[in-house]
C-alpha cells in the first residue's frame, strides 16, 4: 500500500467534510466570541465613562474652595480604587486626587472633555503601569480637572475573552487535523481497492480485494466485489474448459465427416457413393445435435430462463414421465415404479419444461444402463425441501466419476451407448438455473446408481 | 403449392428451396424484410418460412402486419432464438409455429405441410377418419374397420396427430410436441417405441400397414407423395 498523495487526500469526501466542518465551526464559534468581545467591552467602557463624566461634572459644579475635598470624599468611597481622580494647578502641580504630577507626558493632551484610553507609568504605591480611561478638562479658575477609570478589569475581561477565542481555534484546528488524520486510513484503504480493481479489470482476475477484518462498510463491499469475482473467475474457468472439451470433442466427427465426403466423392459406384453419403449425413445430424445441446446449455446457464418460471407440480410431471418411458423400459425388460404420497400436490417455482426435459434425461440414462429389473422414481418433500429421486440397479459410477460426471462430453467408460455425453450437463445447467443441487451416489445395497435432486423451499 | 421463403442467409435460403422443391412445391425468395412483406401480403401462397431477423424488418413486425392486413397465410418462424419467451412472442405476434436453427430441412417442409393441411381442414370436425380408420375426438374412440382399437390416451393422441396430417411426413419433435407438450428433442428410441405400440394395435397381421416409418425423418399415415 503506497502512502497517498495529499493532492489525492482533497478529493475525498471524508477529507472534504472534516474540513467543511473544521471551517463552519471554527467560523462560528470566532464569530460568537468576536461579539461577545465587542459588546461586553463596549458595555463596561460606556459604563466607566458614565462614571467618569458624571464624576467631572459633579467636581466641576462645585465652587472651586470645595472641590479637593470632594474629590478627597470620592476617593474614600471608592473602595476599589477604581476611579481616578487629578487636580491640577496651571503648573501641573497635584492639588487633589489619585493621579500623578501631571507630567507633560499625560497622554491626554487635549482638553476636549471626552474619555481616552490611556497607558502611563506611575509611581505609587509602586512603580506599576496604568491601563486607564481618562478625561480631561480645564475649568473655570484655570485648574485643570481629570477624571477616570481604571480600566484593567476590562482588559483582563478581553484578555480572557481573547484567549477563549485562541483556545477555542487551536481546539477546532487539532479536531480538524484529527479528522483528517482519521481519513487517511479509509482514503488509504479505498486508494488500494481502487488500484486493485484497476488490475483485475486490466486480466489478473485472481486478484482480490483487501477485508481489514473490521467488518464496516468498506469490508462488506469489498466482500460482495470478491465474492462476484470468484464467480466470474469460476465462469472463465467454466467457459474455457467447454470451449476445450468442444474443440476437442468435435474435432473427431468432424474428421470423419470429411473423411466420409471425400471417399463419396472419390467413389465411382454410385451406390456406395450412396451409402457413404447417408453415413456423412448421420454424423453431421450428430453433430448437429451435439451443438444444440451445447446451445441449450449456453442458454440455460445464463439464466435468462427464470423469466420462464411458473408453478410446477411435479407429480403429475412424475406420472407423465413415467408413462412416456414406460414402453421404451418394458422393452428392456425394466419396470419403473413411481413413489409419492397419494393425493399430494407438490410444487416448487420453475421452467416445466426444462425441468421434464432434465427428469427425461436422467431416466433415459437410467433405463440405458439398467439391466433387467426395476428402477424407482420417488417424489418426497420435506420441511425444507423437496427431493426428487431415480434409483437404478445398473452398474453405477466409478467412484473417482462421479465428481465429473456432470462435465460436458464425460462418457462412462462402459458406454457402447449412442449419444453426445451432454445429457448429464444439460440436467446440471437446469439444476443450476432452479437454485437445485444435483448428487449422484453409488448404492451400497442393491447396487446401481441413485440421482438425487434437492429443490429448497420456502 | 407455393411457399415463400423469406430468408437473409443465401445458403440458409437455397438448401430450403431446394428441399421444399423436392417435396413438390413451388417455392419463391425474398431476401429481406420489405421485399418479403410486399409479396407475402399479396395472399398469394400457402404458407410462409419467416427468419426472425431480417435486414430492413424485422420478422415479427412482418408478422403483425400481414395480420394486420387480414392475411392469414400460415407463417412458420425460424429463429436462432430458443427460449420459450421468443417462441411465446413469436406465436403471439401471429406466427403459427416456430423452429429454431439449427434445424433440418426436412423438419420445415413436414412442418409447413402440417399448417397447409391444418388451415385446409374443418376446426370444428369431431371425428377424423382415413380409409377404414375412424376417430372419434370426443369419445376418444379409435376404430379400424368398426373394431375399438383400445387406445390408451397416449396412443390415440398419436393417432390423432398422424390423422391430421394424413399422407404427410410427422416428425419426432411434431409428434412429441403435439402429444405430449415438450419442446426439445426426446430420443430417436423414445418416440419410435410408442409408434410400435400404436402401430401393433392399429396395423393387425392381415391389414393394411397404415403407420409406416420414412428412415430419417418420421412417420406417415398412408404413403407420404
Amino acid at each position: 500500500m503506497s502512502w497517498v498523495r495529499p493532492t489525492d487526500s482533497h478529493r475525498t469526501t471524508l477529507f472534504r467534510l472534516s474540513l467543511l466542518y473544521g471551517l463552519l465551526y471554527s467560523l462560528g464559534t470566532a464569530l460568537l466570541l468576536y461579539e461577545v468581545y465587542h459588546y461586553v467591552g463596549r458595555y463596561q467602557e460606556k459604563q466607566a465613562d458614565l462614571v467618569t463624566r458624571s464624576n467631572f461634572i459633579n467636581i466641576e459644579a462645585q465652587p472651586a474652595p470645595e472641590r479637593a475635598a470632594l474629590i478627597a470624599q470620592e476617593m474614600m468611597r471608592d473602595r476599589r480604587h477604581i476611579n481616578l481622580f487629578g487636580l491640577y494647578d496651571a503648573t501641573g502641580h497635584l492639588l487633589a486626587g489619585n493621579l500623578e504630577p501631571l507630567a507633560t507626558t499625560l497622554p491626554v493632551q487635549s482638553d476636549d472633555r471626552q474619555p481616552h484610553d490611556v497607558t502611563m507609568a506611575q509611581t505609587a504605591p509602586q512603580p506599576h503601569i496604568l491601563y486607564a480611561r481618562l478625561l480631561r478638562g480645564r475649568l473655570s479658575d484655570g485648574t485643570l480637572l481629570v477624571t477616570g477609570r481604571n480600566t484593567a478589569a476590562i482588559r483582563e475581561l478581553r484578555n480572557v475573552i481573547r484567549l477563549a477565542m485562541l483556545s477555542a481555534a487551536g481546539a477546532i484546528l487539532i479536531i480538524t487535523l484529527t479528522g483528517m488524520v482519521l481519513s487517511i486510513r479509509p482514503i488509504r484503504r479505498i486508494d488500494s481497492m481502487r488500484q486493485i480493481s484497476r488490475d483485475i479489470s486490466r486480466g489478473h482476475i485472481d486478484l482480490r480485494l483487501p477485508v481489514s477484518g473490521r467488518r464496516d462498510e468498506l469490508d462488506m463491499l469489498a466482500g460482495i466485489i470478491n465474492g462476484t469475482l470468484d464467480d466470474m473467475q469460476r465462469l472463465l474457468l467454466d467457459i474455457k474448459s467447454a470451449t476445450d472439451h468442444i474443440a476437442h470433442d468435435l474435432r473427431m466427427p468432424l474428421t470423419r465427416l470429411r473423411a466420409l465426403l471425400n471417399r463419396a466423392r472419390q467413389s465411382e459406384d454410385a451406390n456406395s457413393a450412396n451409402d457413404l453419403l447417408n453415413s456423412a449425413l448421420q454424423e453431421t445430424d450428430a453433430l448437429m445435435q451435439r451443438f444444440n445441446a451445447l446451445l441449450r446449455i449456453a442458454e440455460i446457464s445464463s439464466g435468462m430462463r427464470r423469466s420462464g418460471f411458473t408453478d410446477c407440480d411435479l407429480v403429475p410431471m412424475l406420472d407423465a414421465l413415467i408413462e412416456l418411458y414406460s414402453p421404451l423400459a418394458e422393452e428392456q425388460g425394466i419396470n419403473l415404479h413411481g413413489h409419492h404420497a397419494p393425493d399430494q400436490a407438490i410444487i416448487i417455482h420453475g421452467d416445466p419444461q426444462l425441468l421434464f426435459e432434465a427428469l427425461s434425461n436422467l431416466l433415459d440414462n437410467a433405463i440405458k444402463f439398467s439391466p433387467a429389473g426395476h428402477i424407482d422414481l420417488f417424489l418426497r418433500q420435506s420441511m425444507d425441501c423437496v427431493e426428487l429421486g431415480i434409483l437404478d440397479r445398473g452398474p453405477g459410477l466409478r467412484e473417482a466419476d462421479i465428481g465429473i460426471a456432470v462435465t460436458p462430453f464425460f462418457r462412462a467408460d462402459n458406454s457402447g451407448q449412442p449419444g453426445h455425453g451432454l445429457g448429464l450437463s444439460i440436467v446440471k445447467a437446469i439444476t443450476d438455473l432452479h437454485g437445485a443441487s444435483l448428487h449422484l451416489e453409488n448404492r451400497p445395497s442393491p447396487g446401481g446408481l441413485a440421482v438425487t435432486l434437492r429443490f429448497p423451499v420456502g | 403449392m407455393r411457399i415463400l421463403i423469406i430468408e437473409d442467409d443465401e445458403t440458409t435460403a437455397r438448401e430450403l428451396a431446394q428441399e421444399l422443391g423436392n417435396h413438390g412445391f413451388s417455392v419463391d425468395q425474398a431476401a429481406d424484410g420489405p421485399s418479403g412483406l410486399a409479396l407475402a401480403a399479396s395472399g398469394a401462397y400457402d404458407a410462409i418460412t419467416l427468419d426472425r431477423m431480417l435486414p430492413g424488418l424485422d420478422g415479427l413486425s412482418i408478422i403483425q402486419r400481414l395480420r394486420a392486413q387480414g392475411v392469414s397465410t400460415p407463417v412458420l418462424l425460424l429463429s436462432a432464438l430458443g427460449n420459450v419467451d421468443d417462441r411465446v412472442a413469436g406465436l403471439r405476434a401471429g406466427g403459427d409455429d416456430y423452429l429454431t436453427k439449427p434445424f433440418v430441412s426436412e423438419e420445415v417442409a413436414a412442418r409447413l405441410e402440417a399448417l397447409i393441411r391444418r388451415r385446409q381442414a374443418p376446426a370444428d370436425s369431431t371425428r377424423l377418419s382415413y380409409r377404414d380408420l375412424d376417430i372419434d375426438l370426443i369419445s376418444r374412440v379409435a376404430r379400424r374397420q368398426q373394431v375399438d382399437l383400445h387406445l390408451s390416451p397416449t396412443e390415440f393422441r398419436l393417432l390423432e396427430c398422424l390423422m391430421r396430417n394424413s399422407d404427410r411426413i410427422v416428425t419426432r419433435t411434431m409428434l412429441f410436441e403435439a402429444v405430449w407438450g415438450y419442446h426439445f428433442d426426446p430420443g430417436t428410441n423414445l418416440i419410435e417405441v410408442h409408434v410400435r405400440r400404436l402401430r401393433r394395435k392399429v396395423d393387425g397381421p392381415d391389414q393394411e400397414a397404415l403407420i409406416n416409418t420414412v428412415r430419417g425423418a418420421g412417420y406417415v399415415l398412408g404413403q407420404a407423395d
